[in-house]
């Protein structure tokens, strides 16, 4: 049965468009912009140090028995 | 493949994402390639602690991140944006038909607080699941929840995207008791 305890009612905020539609919006314009700032960044080449660095996995390897 | 071969590739793999995680916490490249450089060394000194088949991510980014605000809990000052420079570069304000430029978006993020900063990365931009945040974040996952909530409402006041919905106070509607006497 379709009971309506709890329901909120529906409303369109005054502009006629389904309600949540710009928070929903700003929500994926926020997600898609977050995605492309990081997509920047991890798209970088990694510098040589940070390799070097780990090439220490291989010496601490090789010296044990 | 040894352990340490493929702990050594896992960890070359998760170099980018470990620099734009430290990128979103640092305001600037050098200094967060310095964070990630200061992790990498911990994680090398404590190697034997990173249980193999665990969340390296997680391992790493919580050491980042522990090591981030141990930092910044020694200088005692966080990079400030008093003078309203990183407002004032927001040139335009965004229009309302879904469209920011990337730069304004970025000018918007650097105004956030670290915390909220983190958590928009690791769950908006990293693929981190709210547990995996909250693993790294060492709090509850509702915790997290409602933080990237918080970020996504402050990040879009920056951005000055208004809520359409909110033009009008809507109240809650009462609960109706079902069985209620009439």
């Amino acid at each position: 049965m379709d009971t309506l305890v709890g329901r909120k009612p529906p409303h369109s905020g005054g502009n006629g468009k389904p309600p949540g539609n710009s928070s929903a919006t700003h929500k994926a314009l926020i997600t898609r912009n977050l995605k492309l700032a990081f997509s920047q960044v991890t798209s970088e080449e990694v510098p040589d140090r940070w390799l070097e660095l780990l090439d220490q996995l291989d010496k601490a390897e090789d010296k044990r028995p | 493949m040894s352990a340490p071969q493929a702990f050594k590739a896992e960890l070359i793999e998760l170099l980018p994402s470990l620099r734009a995680f430290a990128r979103s916490l640092a305001h600037n490249a050098a200094q967060a390639d310095d964070l990630v450089q200061d992790t990498l060394v911990k994680a090398l000194a404590n190697v034997d602690r990173f249980e193999p088949g665990t969340n390296l991510r997680a391992w790493l980014f919580t050491i980042l991140r522990n090591h981030y605000y141990s930092q910044l809990r020694k200088s005692k000052r966080e990079v400030e944006d008093a003078e309203g420079r990183h407002a004032a570069r927001i040139a335009v304000r965004p229009e309302q038909d879904g469209s920011v430029d990337l730069e304004d978006f970025k000018v918007a993020f650097a105004q956030l607080a670290p915390d909220h900063r983190e958590v928009l990365t690791l769950v908006g931009a990293s693929g981190c699941s709210y547990e995996e945040a909250a693993n790294i974040c060492g709090c509850a996952v509702g915790t997290i929840k409602s933080r990237v909530n918080r970020a996504r409402r402050k990040l879009s006041d920056i951005l000055g995207l208004e809520d359409e919905d909110a033009g009008g106070v809507v109240p809650e509607a009462p609960m109706i008791q079902e069985n209620a006497s009439v």
